[in-house]
């Protein structure tokens, strides 16, 4: 049986900041609602009063507290068995995110050809993850993919290894993102922007420990 | 070996899951997992629920008690997630986005056990509000706040959970419960002063 | 040739070309799940998933999702599979008029 982690309670004397007597007037569902508005539009009446602001800070200091033990819990709680999390991901199997569908040509009128959204997407992913120090995140596809010669903007979140050249990671990422699309698609590309998102910290040794 | 890393190109139609593995993908932050999951990696959904079914089990559990009704709901709840995933405008906020969704059906749930067990699902918060605490419902939180949360009334403590863990604005806690937005300002008001309160007596 | 027939041999042809790595169900159907997921498009004898051959008053057609290697462009795999499909129904004397529709849902 885990004993709780002791927490400190708000300091002593909070449930004084608390006390309707010393809000000038004030109430506490006022300063309640205040705090829940981000303190906007600025009220300066509550603003220039001590006792407000002391009760405001202890209702932020029970904020903080209560992120902290949110993240405390959770932490504290068992991985998910291997076996549920495979549930999931078996129900979430037969969902396709497929997009639109974008046309590919052809001569003649009997030809219906396309190639879905998702596809592409999956194209982009693939080819920025070929990229060692880069893991593709969003892929957005803007204008009118379901007509053929629109003008379409492509915006490609990644995420670049700590340590690499931001850069020339992007770069390289553009770049190997618009010879694939080129290669497998007849979009009319009028730009590829590359976001870097995020920067990771990659593992000293990038162990395969995932069966693929 | 685990479905995902079955689902190539050849079992699963319109989705790659592409060259990156799920260790890696752990690195990432939640705007480039989430974004990826959205465009339809399953790969980077599986990191959102190892990452995020902790957080939602002590939420779920915060509303329901400790029962096997949490596990489903969670469950249900990222089954859910996955599919409204493309409408999500904003990857970086998939915490609150998913505690959303848990919330939700926690409460859900919550209404149908309640009918099931013919207690009167419409009190007058204001008689609720001094109703005697059910404890049993939120015994899992174990820490200072977490017994505070218990001697909460249910519907003090279901807005203010709303609120500071589902971040919901009082009008949607207002149309989610509906209750006028007037009583969740009290409510969510008389919760703090209730909570600091019980963690002084605590200390 | 009868219909079953010519959708057996239009489903050869797909799967004869080099660049093609597998048929697709065209509208995937939701299986219950027991302990396993078996995907609708898993091998299973007899029910492996077909180009689909309609043939009505209003002319013939043909629907079919593929997978494709990534070897050579996509579009270029989709014009001749059309290609290839349209000659084999003009040999089968296929009532006009012709829809040959080609779905392009994983390349690599």
């Amino acid at each position: 049986m885990r004993t709780p982690t002791p927490h400190p309670a708000p300091d002593a004397g909070a449930t004084d900041a608390l006390n309707p007597e010393n809000l000038d007037g004030h109430t506490i569902e006022e300063l309640s609602a205040y705090f829940d508005a981000e303190r906007t539009p600025t009220n300066f009446s509550i603003e220039s009063s001590p006792g407000c602001q002391i009760a405001l800070n202890a209702l932020g200091r029970l904020r903080e507290l209560t992120e902290r033990d949110l993240e405390t819990q959770a932490a504290a709680e068992p991985a998910p068995p291997d076996g549920w999390v495979q549930s999931i991901m078996d129900r979430i199997a037969l969902e396709a995110q497929a997009g639109r569908g974008i046309p590919i040509s052809h001569p003649l009128p009997t030809a219906h050809l396309a190639m879905s959204e998702g596809v592409v997407r999956g194209l982009i992913r693939a080819a920025g993850d070929s990229i060692p120090e880069i893991i593709v995140g969003r892929c957005v596809l803007d204008g009118d993919v379901t007509t053929a010669g629109q003008p379409i903007t492509i915006t490609v979140d990644i995420s670049v290894a700590w340590g690499e050249n931001l850069l020339q990671a992007a770069e390289r990422a553009r770049n190997v993102i618009h010879r694939q699309l080129l290669k497998h698609t007849e979009l009319n590309i009028s730009a590829i922007h590359i976001t870097v998102q995020d920067v990771r910290f990659a593992r000293l040794q990038r162990a395969e420990v995932d069966q693929s | 070996m685990g479905l995902s890393a079955r689902l190539g190109a050849r079992a699963h139609p319109d989705v790659y899951t592409g060259t990156v593995t799920i260790s890696t993908l752990a690195e990432a932050d939640d705007r480039v997992v989430a974004g990826r999951a959205a465009d339809g990696d399953p790969k980077a959904f599986e990191v959102l629920v190892r990452r995020y079914s902790g957080l939602m089990r002590v939420y779920a559990r915060s509303i329901l008690g400790s029962n096997d009704e949490v596990e489903d709901v969670v469950q249900e709840s990222f089954v859910t997630a996955w599919k409204q995933l493309e409408s999500l405008k904003d990857p970086g906020a998939i915490k609150s986005w998913l505690m959303r969704i848990v919330s939700r059906r926690s409460i859900d749930r919550l209404r149908r056990r309640r009918e099931h067990d013919d207690i009167d699902e419409h009190d007058r918060p204001t008689r609720e509000d001094t109703s005697p605490p059910r404890i049993a419902e939120t015994r899992a939180l174990t820490s200072a706040l977490g017994t505070a949360l218990a001697t909460l009334p249910p519907a003090q403590r279901r807005c203010w959970l709303l609120r500071e863990v589902a971040e919901y604005s009082y009008r949607e806690i207002a149309l989610d419960l509906e209750i006028p937005e007037t009583t969740v300002r009290g409510l969510i008001s008389r919760a703090r002063t209730n909570i600091v309160r019980e963690m002084q007596a605590w200390r | 040739m009868t219909s079953e027939a010519l959708q057996d041999r239009l489903t050869d042809l797909v799967l004869t070309n080099p660049d093609v790595v597998t048929i697709y169900p065209i509208r995937p159907t939701r299986i219950q799940i027991a302990s396993r997921v078996l995907s609708a498009a898993a091998a299973q004898p007899g029910r492996r998933p077909k180009a689909v051959l309609s043939t009505t008053a209003a002319g013939t057609a043909v629907e079919v999702s593929v997978g494709v290697t990534g070897k050579r462009p996509a579009p270029a795999v989709c014009r001749e599979l059309h290609d290839s499909i349209h000659a084999e129904l003009t040999n089968a004397h296929a009532a006009p008029p012709l829809s040959i529709t080609v779905k392009i849902s994983s390349i690599g």
